[in-house]
């Protein structure tokens, strides 16, 4: 059994709207209710699901940078929520995170030497890695760019180049876990292969384990090894990547496969996913996508499907799947 | 995506330094700014080693003399020097500005820091005393620390400094929560960087402009205040030189003197212009936006 790097148990999430009248309930989003990963060193995860599914505030949950209103998250077998502000400090070497946008993520006053070298700068005194301008320096010829670049600012680099700046930054520590947010989505699709190539690379170079979020398939399919499908705050499938692009299970991720536009498919009509994503602000009865599917029966507007073993590894919240 | 690289690109390296000095010398109204404010603090420099005549000697046998080869601006009602006054005025009006701009500054820089950096309650607690504040005008507060101590020219710096302290936490708590929003803040965040650091790291060197042009338009704001001030009387007291109380001192002769009240009335003009030309050049300048369209 290998190493579980980061283990979530039963997250939830609520957000409390301002309050809109003084007689009214401020209401109440429902980003994660109730997920269950688990990321095996070396197995890296795909999130997949259409925007407002909870996928980012998965991420900020496990990156520390927001609490869940309950469940918890282990990485590498400590519980987040157990660990004080000053060892928290120092577990974040362990776990860090490839933002969005790469020009709203690196300070644009900061020279590349000092983006990098932030990571190393935050740890507590002592624990820094014996030369850490070393590391730096190892870091930026790892992703690709030459030491000339360190006292470079943000803006003489491209948007291919400045998110292989942030990998640096996030690989600086030796992590054992990146959480990667839509890394690619901000860059042209030219570029987009080549950081994919590099996340790939680094990942045996480095012995990184990706949790990537992604609403595109494609990219899931080219780094994951597991991926996991979200609708509205619940992991709804699960399995590897394989078993996954052969046989989805769950109506929802047949209709995200169905949505992805192919070449050579000419003029076929997609069975485009009628009906609008439901409410955040509401708890379902049944299951969340019943209001969607196109399979939907009685049964799925009275229960919730849990999420169930169909195959070997293969996990789905269907009644019927 | 590759036509939004290419612009950002583009605006970010007009923020760089040798561009904006080209750009400066090539913004018409920041450089008569420049020069305003450069003659007015040379004068004041200048009223330190030298002055044509003193400004303080009454010589009342030359009283009200008009601008001539001694006098260029002509003498007041006691025979001084007028050129000599507003020399001497300019020192007076940049060292109300200097200081009570830094004071208002340092104190409200602080605060707006902390109110974005903290959220919640401490910064409601932070604006609405600041609230309270601005609800008091300078002149209002100046004359309640007259009742209280006496007027002084230490009190309408204290006046002005105590306005100025709610101006700067304003301006900079609004632009501190933006950056707080920014996502390197989150890296940051991620990075185990504490609100301190990210805070001095981060938040302050990228709102350093937008303190810069407010301490520009505050200074020209001080100065005016100043000389309403020592108009009223609770400002500079004589013999001290202070073109608000020149302009006062000046209103009785205003039907058959007129000239008198010009100098002072000019000095007051073209600095406060000067500083306020400055500071939406400044605003122009460090806005990469702006920068592509000059």
């Amino acid at each position: 059994m290998a190493e579980i790097v980061l283990r979530t148990r039963d997250l939830h999430r609520q957000f409390v709207l301002p309050r809109e009248s003084l007689f009214r309930r401020p209401e109440t989003v429902f980003a994660l209710n109730g997920v269950d990963l688990e990321i095996e060193a070396g197995r890296s995860l795909g999130v997949v699901g259409e925007s407002g599914c909870g996928k980012s505030t998965l991420a900020r949950l496990c990156m520390a940078l927001d609490r869940p209103t309950s469940g918890g998250i282990e990485i590498l077998g400590q519980d987040l929520n157990k660990l004080s502000a000053r060892e928290l400090r120092r577990a974040r070497a362990r776990f860090q995170m490839v933002f969005q946008d790469p020009y709203g993520s690196l300070d644009p006053r900061h020279t590349v030497r000092r983006i990098v070298g932030e990571t190393l700068d935050a740890l507590p005194a002592g624990e820094r890695a014996a030369g850490g301008d070393d590391a730096v320096a190892k870091a930026i010829d790892a992703v690709g760019l030459r030491a000339a670049d360190l006292d470079k600012y943000p803006h003489e680099f491209s948007g291919g180049q400045r998110q292989r700046i942030a990998i640096a930054r996030a690989l600086v520590t030796r992590p054992r876990l990146i959480v990667a947010d839509e890394p690619v989505s901000a860059l042209d699709v030219s570029v987009q292969a080549q950081v994919l190539n590099l996340m790939q690379d680094l990942a045996q170079e480095y012995g990184v384990t990706y949790m990537l979020i992604s609403h595109d398939l494609g990219v899931v399919d080219y780094v994951c090894d597991q991926v996991a499908v979200m609708y509205l705050g619940r992991v709804v499938e699960q399995a590897s990547r394989t078993q996954l692009f052969a046989k989805p299970a769950h109506p929802y991720t047949r209709a995200l496969f169905d949505a992805v536009p192919k070449i050579g498919a000419g003029r076929r009509k997609r069975p485009a996913l009628g009906g609008q994503i439901g409410s955040q602000t509401q708890r379902h009865g049944g299951c969340a996508f019943a209001d969607r599917c196109t399979h939907v029966q009685s049964r799925c507007r009275e229960e919730i499907p849990s999420l169930r073993k169909i195959d070997n590894g293969h996990m789905a919240s269907c009644h019927y799947a | 995506m590759a036509q939004t690289e290419t612009v950002t690109t583009e605006a970010s390296v007009a923020a760089t330094k040798p561009d904006f000095i080209h750009r400066a010398l090539r913004h018409r109204a920041f450089m008569i700014g420049l020069v305003l404010t450069g003659t007015m603090i040379f004068l004041a420099l200048l009223s330190l080693f030298w002055t044509p005549h003193s400004p303080t000697e009454i010589v009342i046998s030359q009283k009200l003399k008009p601008p001539s080869m001694s006098h260029w601006f002509g003498t007041d009602q006691f025979g001084r020097d007028i050129l000599s006054m507003i020399m001497a005025g300019a020192q007076t009006s940049i060292v109300v500005g200097l200081i009570a701009v830094s004071l208002g500054a340092v104190i409200g820089v602080s605060l707006g820091l902390w109110a974005a950096a903290r959220r919640g309650w401490t910064e409601d607690a932070i604006m609405r005393v600041s609230d309270l504040n601005m609800a008091f005008p300078v002149i209002l507060i100046a004359i309640l620390l007259t009742a209280g101590w006496g007027p002084g020219i230490t009190n309408a710096i204290l006046a002005l400094g105590i306005y100025n302290i709610s101006v700067f936490a304003r301006q900079v708590r609004g632009a501190a929560i933006g950056m707080w929003e920014r996502e390197f803040v989150l890296a940051a965040r991620a990075a185990g960087k504490g609100d301190v650091a990210i805070t001095f790291g981060h938040v302050l060197p990228n709102i350093i402009s937008v303190i810069v042009v407010q301490a520009t338009i505050s200074f020209a704001i001080a100065i005016l205040a100043e000389a309403a001030l020592s108009y009223l009387g609770v400002g500079s007291q004589p013999p001290d030189p202070s073109w608000g109380r020149m302009l006062a001192e000046s209103q009785k002769y205003i039907f058959f003197k007129p000239v008198i009240a010009v100098w002072p009335g000019l000095a007051i003009v073209l600095s406060v212009l000067g500083l306020n030309l400055i500071g939406d050049g400044l605003r122009d300048l460090v806005d990469p936006r702006l920068a592509r369209r000059r």
